[in-house]
C-alpha cells in the first residue's frame, strides 16, 4: 500500500525563488489498484511519480510504502526499493540503446540480492510482454512499441508488486499506445498495483481510479 | 556489479584506450627519468654505508696495514691485478666485490656475465672490453701475472662476454684534488681513447687466484668509528704515512684532501642536487598525465550521466557509478603497466633505446603504483563532483 500524508516537494526552500512543486498531497493507493494520475503539463504529476518511486525525496509530510516510512530510510535502501519493490517505466523508455533486449532486461538483476536463474527470469519477463523472440536484438533497432515492452519487461524482471509508468504511451502512436495499456491492464489483473501518469483522458479512463493533480495539489481522487 | 563494470568498460572502449595510452606515456617517462636518476646516483647508494665524518680516502694500503689501524669501522676498496696479454699489451683486471657488482656490472654487447667455462670450472671467468686483439666471447686467453713470490706465472682466463664503450667502470687513474667527490671513482670507459684493455671479474671468481697472485687495493675508503679520538686518528695517519714511505720512498701521504668527512659532504651535496634536478621533470610528467586522465574521466562521466540515470531507475545507488570508474582505472593502470614493460623490453631488445636508460625495479614499480593510486583517487573525486552536480531526477526530466 502507498500512503502519503501532507507530502510537499519544495525547491529552493527558504529563498526568494521558493517553489512548491507539490503541496500537502494526501494519497492512498491500495494493493492491486489500477490508478491513473492526470493533470496538465507542469501540474506536478511527474514530481509525484518520482516521490512514489523513491527517485526523488520530499521536504515535508509522510510517505509510507507497505508500512515502511520512506522519509526515514537512506539512499541504498531506496535503491533497493526501486530495484525490487517498484518497477518504473518512463515515457522515453530509458533503455540502453547499445545493449540487446536481454541485456537491458538483465540490468535490475545486477543490483538484486537474488542473482539466481537470471536468464530464466529475463525470459519470463519477456514472455509476459510477448517479445521473447526479440531477446537478442539490439534495442536501437526496435520500434517504439517494442521498446516500451522491453522497458515494461525490465520493470517486471524482479517481480515488484508496484508498476509505475510515467506517460508510457507519450512517445507512441495511438494504436501502439492502446496495446501498451493492454499489457499494463494484464499485469494489474495478475495482482500488481499499476500507477500510470498521463495527460490523455482516454488512457486515464481505462484505469479503475483517476487522481487529478492541479498546481501541485490533489484536486480529485 | 563486476559484470556490469565489464560491460561499461567495453562500452567506453575508446575512452579507455586513450587513458591507457596516456598512462603508458606517464609510466615510460617516469621509468626513464627514475632509471636515469638512479644510474647517476648509484655510486652514492653504493658508497652510502662508507661515507662518514671520520675517515681517510685514497691512502696506499694493504690488508695488513689496515689491520694495524685503530677503530676501523668499514673499508671499501677496489682491487686491481695486471695481466700481460703479450709483450706489448697489459690489461687491468678489475675485481668487483658484491656491492660493486650489484651497481656497476657492465652491460655486455655479447656473451654473459661471468659464465663458467663449460670445459673447466677452475678457470677464472671474466668479461673483456673492446679490444684490437680479436678476443671475443668463448675464448680462453693465457696471461702472465705476478705471483706472491714475485715471479711471473701463466694463468688462463675464460672470456664469458664483451662490454662496449660507454660503461662506467672503476677508475684506476683517480686524481685526488681539493674538490674531489666520489662520483669520480668510476669513469666512462673508452677503448678508442686509449683506456687500454680492461678485464672485469668478481670476488667469487677471483678467489680461485687470490692466494697466489698479487692484487693491489686501490684508493680505499677507510671509515673510522664515530667515537675515534684525535690521538687515535693521529696514530692512524702516522701508520699510513709510514706505510706509504716504505712502499714509495716518499713522505707525507695523508693530507686534508684525504679527509673522508669533507669528501662525503661534497659527495652528498652533489647527490642531492642530482635528485633535485630530476624531481621537477618527474612531477611535470605526472601532472600532465594526471590532468589528461582526469579530463578523460570527467568527460566520460559527464557523457555517461544518462546511462547512470537509467541504472539508477533500475536500483543502483547514484554514487555507485564510482565503482565503474574505479574498475576501469584499475584495469587501465594494470594494462598500461604490462604494456609499458613489454614496450621497454622490445625497445631494449632492438637497441632502440640507445643511450637512454630504462629499467623497472622496485623503486620504479613503487612510484608507478603510487602515481596510479593518486590518479585513481583524483579521478574519483572529479567524478564525484560531476555526479553531485547532476542529480538523476534532473537528468531524467531532461530526457
Amino acid at each position: 500500500m502507498i500512503k502519503m500524508e501532507n507530502v510537499s516537494k519544495v525547491y529552493h526552500k527558504g529563498r526568494d525563488n521558493e517553489f512548491y512543486a507539490l503541496r500537502d498531497v494526501d494519497l492512498t493507493i491500495t494493493d492491486g489498484e489500477f490508478v491513473s494520475i492526470i493533470g496538465k503539463s507542469g501540474a506536478g504529476k511527474s514530481t509525484l511519480m518520482h516521490l512514489i518511486g523513491c527517485i526523488d525525496s520530499f521536504e515535508m509530510g509522510k510517505y509510507e510504502l507497505n508500512g515502511m516510512d520512506i522519509s526515514k530510510i537512506r539512499g541504498s535502501r531506496k535503491a533497493a526499493i526501486r530495484n525490487a519493490e517498484i518497477g518504473i517505466v518512463m515515457q522515453d523508455f530509458a533503455l540502453v540503446d547499445e545493449y540487446t533486449v536481454e541485456e537491458n532486461v538483465m540490468i535490475p538483476l545486477y543490483f538484486s540480492k537474488d542473482r539466481h536463474n537470471r536468464k530464466e527470469r529475463v525470459a519470463k519477463a519477456l514472455e509476459l510482454v510477448n517479445i521473447a523472440d526479440l531477446s537478442k536484438k539490439t534495442v536501437s533497432k526496435l520500434s517504439g512499441g517494442q521498446k516500451q515492452r522491453v522497458a515494461i519487461a525490465r520493470a517486471l524482471v524482479n517481480e515488484p508488486k508496484i508498476i509505475l509508468a510515467d506517460e508510457p504511451t507519450g512517445a507512441l502512436d495511438s494504436q501502439t499506445g492502446r496495446e501498451i495499456i493492454d499489457v499494463l491492464q494484464t499485469l494489474n489483473s495478475m495482482g500488481k498495483t499499476v500507477i500510470i501518469i498521463t495527460h490523455d483522458m482516454e488512457i486515464a479512463n481505462r484505469a479503475g481510479r483517476i487522481i487529478q493533480i492541479s498546481d501541485g495539489k490533489v484536486a480529485m481522487s | 556489479m563486476i559484470q556490469l563494470s565489464v560491460k561499461e568498460y567495453l562500452k567506453n572502449k575508446w575512452f579507455n584506450f586513450f587513458s591507457i595510452i596516456l598512462l603508458i606515456s606517464m609510466i615510460l617517462s617516469s621509468v626513464i627519468l627514475i632509471s636515469t636518476m638512479e644510474k647517476q646516483t648509484r655510486i652514492y647508494r653504493m658508497l652510502k654505508p662508507y661515507m662518514g665524518d671520520k675517515g681517510i680516502y685514497g691512502a696506499t694500503v694493504d690488508d695488513e696495514c689496515i689491520e694495524s689501524l685503530q677503530r676501523v669501522d668499514k673499508v671499501f676498496a677496489g682491487s686491481v691485478t695486471y695481466c700481460s696479454l703479450n709483450d706489448n699489451e697489459v690489461a687491468e683486471m678489475l675485481v668487483y666485490d658484491k656491492r660493486v657488482e650489484r651497481y656497476f656490472k657492465p652491460v655486455l654487447s655479447e656473451g654473459g656475465w661471468l659464465r663458467e667455462n663449460p670445459q673447466s670450472e677452475d678457470m677464472i671467468s671474466a668479461v673483456i672490453s673492446n679490444n684490437n686483439l680479436g678476443i671475443k666471447t668463448g675464448d680462453v686467453i693465457t696471461v702472465r701475472v705476478t705471483s706472491q713470490n714475485g715471479e711471473e706465472e701463466q694463468r688462463q682466463i675464460y672470456i664469458s662476454g664483451v662490454f662496449s664503450d660507454g660503461q662506467k667502470i672503476y677508475n684506476t687513474e683517480v686524481y685526488l684534488h681539493s674538490d674531489f667527490k666520489f662520483s669520480e671513482m668510476f669513469d666512462t670507459y673508452s677503448y678508442e681513447q686509449l683506456d687500454g684493455i680492461v678485464l672485469i671479474t668478481n670476488m667469487k671468481e677471483y678467489d680461485k687466484w687470490k692466494d697466489s697472485v698479487v692484487t693491489r687495493l686501490y684508493k680505499p675508503i677507510i671509515r673510522f668509528e664515530d667515537g675515534i679520538t684525535e690521538e687515535e686518528m693521529s696514530y692512524n695517519v702516522e701508520v699510513l704515512d709510514d706505510y706509504h714511505s716504505e712502499i714509495s720512498g716518499l713522505k707525507g701521504n695523508i693530507g686534508e684532501i684525504n679527509d673522508l668527512g669533507a669528501i662525503s659532504k661534497r659527495s652528498r651535496r652533489e647527490m642531492r642536487s642530482l635528485y633535485v634536478s630530476y624531481i621537477p621533470l618527474v612531477m611535470v610528467a605526472f601532472i600532465l598525465v594526471c590532468l589528461g586522465i582526469i579530463g578523460i574521466n570527467t568527460v566520460k562521466t559527464a557523457l555517461n550521466t544518462k546511462y547512470f540515470a537509467k541504472l539508477y531507475l533500475c536500483g543502483m545507488n547514484w554514487y555507485h557509478n564510482m565503482i565503474f570508474v574505479t574498475f576501469e582505472m584499475i584495469i587501465n593502470c594494470i594494462a598500461a603497466f604490462f604494456l609499458s614493460v613489454v614496450i621497454i623490453y622490445i625497445l631494449r631488445l632492438f637497441g632502440i633505446f640507445g643511450r637512454v636508460y630504462a629499467e623497472i625495479h622496485a623503486r620504479q614499480a613503487g612510484f608507478i603504483i603510487l602515481m596510479c593510486v593518486a590518479i585513481i583517487i583524483v579521478s574519483l573525486l572529479m567524478v564525484c563532483k560531476v555526479m553531485h552536480e547532476n542529480s538523476p531526477v534532473d537528468i531524467l526530466k531532461d530526457e
